[in-house]
């Protein structure tokens, strides 16, 4: 008890040390904390001044003491962020926190030298990104190749599918990691326990002698079961022509690897053209996202002609519809889903709309009507990813190479640390193609390049 | 398709040479030929209308379809002959072996291929069939015809030839076919330690010698190889006409191996072609016609038996010639069909038409060419282009040096009127011994495809494109030693506004303008008689820069393309063996893809008997694996038996 009584004593000293030491200056003495507060210089030369939650006392004035102008106040939660002019590479910083007016240094950093653009070659046509135990792995559709890069882009090893298979989506497990390839129609399993990553454990062949195009895509595991959803193409147009294509009824898989032999059983889903799955864990839960009929007039213009409908199914082999969200004919595809399973953000497939859910009572938060608009440029969101405190949505626009970082609390572009998105234009007016983005263990995002075959790494802020 | 418009445009302005005023006088200065050159032999020239103008007392030596003639003097100029053709020879294959010249292809007899020059891309590189473009208003395709027809082919380096027409930014090839009533090889060049130009007064003068005696003759080639590749040319050449047919056929189906070293087949690659090109005399005016058929797959797997893209290409050039004018017609269509693409997209079944049209009139030192450029197409739907080209040229002399002005412009009623000039300077030492330099502009307007083209797949034009400009300075120097020749060149280029497809969002690839571009090199080549039977023939270009502004390497372009090869000939018995060296190449739009170098070497004997010559190559002789930019796989080794002979 008295150990206890003495700790308790030390730690309360320590404490008062420490707070004394954070205001007891004044506004005579500098304190350096650049780890909470941030500046960073948009394109346009103005400089986000931002803090995370509980950096300030709710709704004091902070302001820029010392080599540029300012001002701004911080929320509720404490954290605070607005725009000033800088005119040195350091500045001051004054704020409050309980009760003290404090000061703090802080270097001005250009936002995008958060970029490493190009930070590793991948093959030919990479279509996802996966991270998992301190790797990357990359499916390289052109090249029918899966291979894993260190974090340094140092190749690890590789897989090399046949010619044609196109390799395209991968998702993982605790000892599997599973490629899905389009082009063959087939589902490979791989031992993540093999460092050499050349046992190919299973290939399970997908087939309809009806479909045209099963088109497998984006699958979710679970308990060694995959849900791979399908577009079921019946019949194209003549490419170019405008017309439109003939879907099926929209199904996904469900291919058991408990068993010896892998078996499948095939779910009619009510939307059409299934594209991703997902499973919230916390409520396990199956996600389907049926992003509805796509087709192309003859500019090229994607369209749908059906409904976006977010099912939701029971984890099971043969899994039971639970409930569905109809978010109108929007086009929507990637989701992610927040690390206590109660919100998902989807992506836009024709344009650059985020939408919001409220996976607990399978609502909309942010549909149609009120979408979370990051460009109004034409183009489609990629891919979407959550931080893993949930405090970061990360969304990459294919068409204008664009990673935006929202703030989940505001869920507002531009708004926060980061001022605008980060610009990953490769210049000369080419498109680079951002399809993919993958946080990893450190709190750095990947990007994958699509069309310029490469990956980007960008140091995300504390 | 209303396609007679057109046609009946041609009908009218063929005729037009024979309204025109005939004046085929020949002027030349025997005087300084003799003496500089110390000719032995008799000249005597045939004033028969050849189009062929000689004025040595002015400099100006031009012959409508010759480049050499034009401009030998002032831009790096490589002549093939037609002895270096050989029964197994491609135009590819010979291009290839070049300073400055790099081929992009499918791979396989008859397959795909393209010619970069000098770092340029295919689309700025102008290829000529006997002076008419070859692949009107697209990128030329080299195995639409085989070198069987040809007399020559002269490959100009550098964009220093108005006179040609827009489109040449990096060079201009130009085909020559087989003159009636000619078939002798012409000595080689680099024995003869002389200027191109003057090289060819004299030439042509040996033409004439020759003219007289030469008799009716019929050459024909045969051969069989592996892959399945059979081809076959029959020429016949007598007093006023001359005529070659050709045929190929190319299964193409060989087996490589993948990136992991694992087999795999290439399958639908085959090829069907047949050609035919002739030339004749009709009182004072030459006429040129030319035709071919082409049919092949586009080279997919046998792994993925469902891949079925086909494309069938007929060409039709037609030409005719009379003193100072020239009318020409050159047509392509060209038909896709893909009934089971690959992944999810719709059929695709498109049918092109291009043509060109152009009456060129010369007169003095200037040329004016109005063209029409048609196209009534699934892809641009009767899409027309009026347009002029306009260049003149002015030499001066003093001492030693040379000196070349030449300006001009190109006008199209859908794109801006863009003017274009050159200076060139020359110094001669001796007759061994010349040092070059000029400063140039180009343009090259777009192309039909670039600017209309729609309904084609997920590709399509952009009709808000600028021209492409190249600001180009080079400095090249030539020197013979003994029996040795040596010619270099160092050449700088800011391509500004270069067009390319480039995706434009994750469904379409559009034509666009892209930023500046910067290309620097050396080029060199050296052509040694190391023995009276022995030869030693080697080029090699390095591009150390060929990129954007901002670093991004330009696509398909090798940093370092080398070749080789050593001759032998003995009596009846000759061989040769050559190696060509590509270093990596930026397989993407971005240089992040890159294949991997490759070293091929090829071997060939022939044995003379009696009038024929049987011939064995061995192509990419030690089965190296190797890929090109666009990572087809290119074929392993061959193995090609031909005869050719005369009647």
């Amino acid at each position: 008890m008295k150990m206890r009584t003495l700790a308790l004593c030390f730690a309360l000293l320590t404490t008062m040390i420490a707070v004394s030491c954070g205001g007891g200056g004044g506004a005579g003495q500098p304190l350096p904390n650049p780890s909470t507060i941030h500046a960073l210089a948009a394109s346009s030369g103005s400089v986000r001044i931002s803090a995370r939650a509980g950096s300030a006392d709710p709704g004091s004035a902070v302001s820029i003491a010392t080599g540029g102008s300012g001002a701004g106040m911080a929320a509720a939660d404490g954290s605070f962020a607005f725009d000033a002019q800088v005119q040195a590479v350091t500045l001051t910083v004054q704020y409050s926190r309980n009760g003290s007016q404090l000061l703090t240094d802080v270097s001005v950093r250009e936002q995008a030298a958060l970029l490493s653009l190009n930070h590793f070659s991948t093959g030919s046509g990479p279509n996802d990104l996966l991270f998992s135990g301190g790797s990357l792995f990359v499916p390289n559709s052109l090249d029918n190749s899966v291979v894993r890069y260190g974090l340094d882009g140092i190749e690890q090893a590789s897989v090399l599918f046949a010619e044609f298979s196109s390799p395209s989506h991968l998702t993982v497990d605790r000892d599997h990691i599973y490629c899905v390839s389009n082009g063959s129609n087939q589902l490979t399993r791989l031992a993540l326990t093999d460092l050499s990553f050349n046992a190919v454990q299973d290939v399970f062949q997908l087939s309809d002698p009806d479909a045209v195009f099963i088109g497998p895509a984006a699958a979710a595991v679970h308990e060694d079961r995959l849900y791979v959803p399908r577009s079921q193409v019946l019949a194209f147009a003549e490419f170019g022509s405008g017309d439109p294509t003939t879907y099926g009824d929209g199904i996904f898989s469900v291919v058991d690897y408990r068993s010896a032999a892998p078996t499948s059983t095939d779910i009619e889903s009510s939307g059409r053209n299934p594209q991703f799955c997902a499973v919230n864990r916390t409520r396990s839960e199956l996600l389907v996202i049926c992003g509805g009929e796509l087709n192309f007039d003859s500019s090229f213009t994607p369209y749908v002609t059906t409904d976006s409908i977010v099912e939701f199914y029971s984890l099971e082999s043969t899994p039971a519809p639970l409930g569905s969200v109809n978010l109108g004919a929007v086009g929507a595809g990637a989701i992610a889903i927040s690390s206590d399973g109660g919100t998902a953000y989807l992506g836009n497939s024709l344009n650059g709309n985020l939408y919001k859910l409220d996976l607990a009572s399978r609502s909309i938060l942010r549909g149609a009507e009120n979408p979370i608009v990051l460009t109004d440029e034409f183009t489609y969101i990629g891919d979407v990813e959550l931080s893993r405190d949930d405090r970061l949505l990360l969304a990459v626009s294919f068409n204008t190479d664009e990673l935006y970082i929202i703030e989940t609390a505001s869920d507002t572009p531009g708004m926060g640390t980061y001022p605008e998105p980060i610009r990953m234009s490769q210049g000369a007016g080419l498109l680079a193609g951002a399809a993919a983005v993958e946080i990893d263990d450190d709190g750095n995002a990947w990007v994958l390049n699509g069309i310029a075959n490469s990956v980007n790494r960008i140091d995300l802020l504390d | 398709m209303n396609h007679r418009i057109p046609w009946l445009l041609l009908l009218l302005l063929l005729p037009l040479p024979c309204l025109a005023e005939t004046d085929n006088a020949v002027e030349i200065d025997l005087d300084h030929l003799y003496e500089e050159y110390d000719l032995e032999e008799e000249i005597s020239i045939d004033d028969s209308a050849t189009g062929i103008e000689i004025d040595l007392g002015s400099s100006l030596i031009s012959d409508q379809r010759s480049l050499a003639m034009q401009l030998g003097d002032w831009s790096a100029l490589s002549i093939i002959e037609r002895s270096r053709f050989t029964a197994q020879s491609s135009l590819a294959g010979l291009l290839e072996s070049l300073a400055g010249a790099d081929v992009r292809s499918l791979g396989g007899r008859g397959q795909l291929s393209t010619l970069s020059l000098r770092g340029a891309s295919a689309g700025q590189v102008l290829i000529l069939l006997d002076g008419q473009p070859l692949s009107p208003l697209q990128a030329s395709d080299l195995s639409l015809i085989s070198p069987a027809g040809l007399e020559r082919i002269e490959v100009l380096r550098g964009p220093l030839a108005l006179q040609f027409g827009p489109g040449a930014l990096g060079g201009v090839v130009n085909l020559v076919t087989i003159i009636p009533e000619r078939e002798e090889s012409f000595p080689n060049y680099a024995d003869s330690g002389m200027p191109f130009r003057e090289y060819f007064a004299a030439l042509t003068d040996y033409e004439f010698s020759q003219r007289e005696s030469s008799p009716a003759q019929t050459r024909y080639a045969i051969l069989a190889g592996s892959n399945d590749s059979y081809e076959l040319s029959i020429s016949r050449t007598e007093p006023g006409q001359s005529w070659t047919y050709g045929s190929l056929s190319a299964g193409n189906d060989y087996s490589f191996r993948r990136s992991d070293g694992s087999p795999a087949m290439r399958a639908n690659a085959d090829v069907l072609r047949h050609e035919l090109l002739g030339s004749w005399q009709s009182g004072d005016m030459q006429w040129r016609a030319g035709f071919s058929d082409i049919s092949r797959g586009i080279p997919g797997s046998a792994e993925f038996p469902t891949l079925s893209a086909r494309l069938d290409r007929q060409a039709v050039w037609l030409q005719s010639t009379q003193g100072k004018h020239r009318t020409a017609l050159s047509a392509q269509f060209t038909h896709v069909r893909d009934p089971n693409p690959y992944l999810n997209r719709g059929d695709i079944d498109n049918r092109d038409l291009l043509m060109h049209l152009e009456h060129e009139i010369r007169h003095e030192q200037q040329l004016l060419r109005p063209r029409l450029d048609f196209a009534d197409t699934d892809s641009a739907r009767q899409q027309s282009r009026p347009g002029i080209d306009y260049s003149a040229w002015r030499e001066a002399e003093s001492g030693n040096w040379k000196y070349l002005y030449s300006w001009g412009m190109v006008a199209s009623t859908d794109s801006a009127l863009d003017p274009m000039g050159g200076l060139a300077v020359r110094r001669a030492f001796g007759n061994r011994a010349e040092l070059r330099a000029s400063l140039s502009r180009a343009v090259r307007q777009p192309s039909f495809d670039e600017l209309y083209l729609s309904d084609s797949g997920s590709v399509r034009g952009n009709p808000e494109l600028d021209p492409e400009v190249l600001d180009n300075l080079e400095i090249g120097y030539g020197r013979s030693f003994g029996r040795a020749r040596l010619d270099t060149a160092a050449f700088y280029g800011i391509y500004r506004d270069s067009i390319i497809f480039a995706p434009v969002s994750a469904y379409l690839i559009e034509a666009r303008n892209t930023g500046e571009a910067r290309i620097a090199g050396l080029e060199g080549s050296l052509d040694w008689k190391l023995a009276d039977e022995l030869w030693w023939t080697s080029s090699a270009t390095w591009l150390p820069l060929a990129e954007y502004g901002n670093g991004i390497p330009l696509t398909g372009r090798s940093s370092l393309h080398t070749h080789s090869s050593l001759q032998y000939r003995y009596e009846r018995f000759s061989g040769s063996l050559a190696l060509d060296h590509t270093s990596s190449i930026p397989a993407d739009l971005f240089g992040n893809l890159r294949t991997d170098p490759r070293s091929i070497v090829n071997l060939e004997l022939a044995h003379a008997a009696g009038e024929g010559e049987l011939r064995l190559g061995l192509g990419n002789l030690f089965n190296r694996p190797a890929r090109d930019a666009w990572n087809y796989p290119l074929p392993g080794r061959e193995i090609n038996l031909s005869w050719s002979a005369s009647i």
